[in-house]
């Protein structure tokens, strides 16, 4: 069984890694100036989904799990093939986006292949240590990025404008709460919760976890968005790859301070690494019980292989973006309804068969 | 067998933690480039590249003296990394822009305007984005042969403290980022500190001064250029008997023939015009950028002897725009310390009366100014765009208000809080009381 404190590590890092990516790009394309807005509204409907889930949700039980009791052995492998193809999607866009910015940033004289064969053999190893190394890690790590970010912010004080802020609503109130639901993608993370219930105590610990890490990486999002709006002006703001490395690029105090994306750069990488980890850890436990196998460990490097294979397909960071914007616009509803629908559903299975008997 | 899992650990260790390429001795690390107008619509680069074993702390203790510490390149190229490019097939070194300081552009490349090189400077991973900027007036690749830092051995010291230093006021604050956001109108018209050297007249003055001295120096000390002389002399009561220099003007004497003072003003990134060291000053002031400066004010007390005080911004200004009524409302908070004083007026018993009307000149002086901006340059260089974006909901509704031919029309209402708060060390009793 895992600590709460360290299941809520994983799922925190898991939500807030894509703000050190290319995603507030995305944010700030859609709602212009008022993108902190956008991230605040989606941790407001976020945490209003997740109580529905958790009030709908009360079994110990994952939603492959559930899909068998309420459908068989059928029902299992379809489920585990649609979060299967969830995690991938999402695991894709960051393993080609994160070796083509560290060639970009700091290797430009490496072929990103080579990159990116190290970074998945670090996943790799990451995942064979197992859930149980990889969360405490996250665990131990969490607080020292915490700090980074906090120095970040705090180091940034003298950039702010808040003047950047307005117009208040930016590209208008449609784009912000309509279109800007498609950035709730960011917290489709949450499906992971659900995935590891097996190695909770109890459901308690589901519905701790879920509103903690929600609550503190959707804070984290929203104060990097709101610093890269208050300091980058619309529409220059929206023409930036990774905004957070160019807001730490920014940070220059007198003549004895500067070059902070160094700091930037060693906790970023570990992030990324140890979500890679973790990722490709559930993708094989997603795998392993949907198809009743008895270990996880031998599955890892065919998923690895295959999704290395798939990330090649996209040729340039700017396809990577590209799929990056659609699988925003794919991936969160699953996330959000699969748990609701296969509740809902398990609870007339288990009325039904309490009839019967 | 746990020797043999340690095996690859140790591997790493030794493998990883080696450096592999480019050593650092290998590179050459760009301190300032230079852009004036070629041939066949390229552009003359001069790359300025530090020496390491002439500064201090390299393999030199003592470090090279004055333009010993830097060399300069001078290519033919249509964009910044072609010109490194065709570079670094003449020295032995690979040419790195990762540690650059400064990019200087001419005059002539600044009024056709800066779009493409921006495009290059935001884009690149190497430039860092608090990198100055700056258009000389006498050409970028005169301006950079002239660099021969006399107290600083080390070249990127230099251009910091030249164009960062907190008293230096004659000069805007900028740097690439900044400039890049102004290339939007809809965020604010941009300025360049103004760089140049020193006229043909004043340095041939200077130099005889240097090597020779005694009666030869006598002599060239009456020989003030002609340049110098057909500056004329500020009468405003603000920053009252000083001059209104751009850069090129200002050095008498002075072994480094280069220097920066005044700004130059962008219209989406196309030159439009340059204003001088007092104009920078008070640009400065309504910028919020303002530290401190020695400033001398007019007197009727004392109308031959100005009054030098030091000035501080005690706070950013606040500044309000009223898109309804069309009124900008600004406020300045600035404070003081008396320093120069005539002798026959004491000032320390009429503190009051000189706070008021020190005032009034520095919000005369600030009106001229943005009527100056506004009117003859057609440009917002103080972005008071970002300030009437308050007033609108949405971008849309913003862009449809066309601020850019409206702004003209505002009512500029300038009010100070200035204060005088200390007298040195002296303050002087009023005897006749």
């Amino acid at each position: 069984m895992l600590q709460r404190k360290k299941i809520t590590s994983l799922i925190i890092n898991a939500i807030a890694i894509k703000m050190l990516l290319t995603y507030p790009k995305n944010i700030v394309l859609n709602s212009g100036n008022a993108a902190w807005i956008q991230i605040l509204y989606n941790i407001i409907i976020t945490v209003l989904i997740f109580s529905v889930i958790s009030v709908l949700y009360k079994s110990k039980k994952n939603i492959i799990e559930a899909a068998e009791i309420c459908g068989g052995k059928w029902l299992k492998i379809v489920v585990g093939i649609v979060v299967a193809a969830i995690l991938t999607v999402n695991y894709i866009s960051v393993l080609k986006i994160f070796p083509e910015t560290v060639k970009v940033i700091l290797l430009q004289d490496t072929r990103v292949e080579a990159i990116m064969i190290v970074f998945v053999a670090v996943s790799v190893i990451g995942a064979y240590m197992g859930i149980d190394s990889i969360s405490t890690i996250h665990y131990l790590f969490l607080p020292i990025a915490g700090v980074v970010m906090i120095s970040f912010l705090v180091l940034l004080l003298p950039y702010y404008k808040l003047d950047n802020l307005f117009p208040v609503f930016g590209n208008g109130t449609k784009s912000i709460f309509v279109t800007g639901l498609n950035s709730m993608s960011i917290f489709s993370d949450i499906i992971l919760l659900n995935i590891l219930m097996p190695f909770m105590k109890n459901y308690s610990e589901f519905k701790k976890s879920g509103f903690r890490a929600i609550i503190i990486g959707g804070i984290a999002a929203f104060l990097i968005m709101l610093a890269y709006c208050s300091i980058y002006p619309y529409p220059e703001s929206k023409n930036f790859i990774l905004p957070v490395y160019q807001l730490t690029k920014m940070i220059h105090l007198s003549s004895f301070f500067s070059r902070f994306e160094t700091f930037f750069q060693f906790v970023w990488s570990i992030l990324i690494l140890l979500y890679s980890s973790f990722y490709l850890y559930t993708l094989s436990y997603v795998w392993q019980i949907t198809f009743n196998l008895k270990y996880h460990k031998p599955i890892i490097i065919p998923v690895i292989i295959c999704i290395f294979g798939l990330s090649l397909t996209q040729n340039s960071i700017m396809d990577s973006m590209r799929l990056e914007s659609v699988i925003s616009y794919i991936v969160y509803p699953f996330a959000f309804l699969l748990p609701v629908i296969f509740e809902i559903a398990l609870k007339k299975v288990k009325g039904e068969n309490h009839e019967n008997s | 067998m746990k020797i043999v899992k340690m095996i690859p650990a140790i591997l790493i260790m030794l493998l990883l933690s080696g450096c592999m390429g480019t050593e650092p001795n290998d590179i050459a690390y760009v301190v300032a480039m230079g852009f004036d107008e070629g041939n066949d619509n390229n552009y003359k680069i001069t790359i300025q590249f530090a020496k390491p074993t002439q500064i201090s702390g390299g393999a030199s203790e003592e470090g090279g003296k004055g333009g010993d510490i830097v060399e300069n390149v001078t290519v033919e190229a249509p964009n910044i990394y072609s010109g490194i490019n065709v570079a670094n097939n003449i020295v032995s070194k690979k040419f790195s822009l990762s540690h650059a300081k400064i990019m200087v552009f001419s005059k002539e490349i600044a009024q056709k305007g800066l779009n493409d090189i921006l495009e290059t400077l935001v884009r690149s991973y190497e430039i860092r984005p608090d990198m100055y900027l700056a258009v000389s007036v006498d050409g970028a690749e005169k301006y950079l042969n002239e660099i021969k830092p006399v107290i600083e051995v080390n070249p990127a010291k230099y251009y910091q403290l030249t164009y960062e230093k907190d008293g230096s006021v004659g000069i805007p604050e900028n740097n690439v980022m900044n400039f890049y956001f102004c290339q939007n109108r809809l965020y604010r018209d941009g300025v360049l500190p103004l760089a140049g050297i020193m006229s043909e007249s004043q340095s041939d003055s200077s130099s005889s001064q240097n090597s020779s001295g005694g009666e030869e120096s006598n002599e060239s000390t009456e020989k003030e250029s002609e340049k110098q002389k057909s500056i004329p002399v500020n009468d405003e009561e603000f920053e009252y008997n000083m001059k209104n220099y751009i850069a090129g003007e200002v050095a008498i004497m002075e072994k480094n023939k280069s220097e920066s003072m005044g700004m130059a003003i962008f219209q989406e990134n196309k030159m439009i015009g340059i204003m001088g060291g007092i104009d920078s000053e008070i640009y400065n002031i309504l910028n919020g950028d303002y530290k401190y400066a020695y400033i001398s004010f007019f007197s009727e007390k004392s109308p031959d002897i100005p009054i030098t005080v030091k000035l501080q911004q005690r706070k950013k200004p606040k500044i309000k725009v009223d898109t309804k009524n069309k009124k900008i409302k600004i406020k300045l908070y600035l404070e003081s310390d008396l320093y120069s004083l005539p002798a026959n007026y004491i000032t320390e018993y009429d503190v009051t009366s000189f706070e008021k009307e020190s005032k009034k000149y520095i919000e005369d002086a600030c009106k001229k100014f943005i009527d100056k901006t506004i009117n003859e340059y057609h440009a917002d260089i103080l972005g008071f765009i970002t300030k009437a974006k308050k007033s609108f909901a949405t971008y849309n509704k913003f862009t449809e208000n066309d601020w850019s031919s409206t702004f003209s029309d505002y009512e500029i209402e300038i009010n100070t809080e200035f204060y005088v708060r200390h007298s040195g060390m002296t303050m002087r009793e009023d005897n006749t009381k």
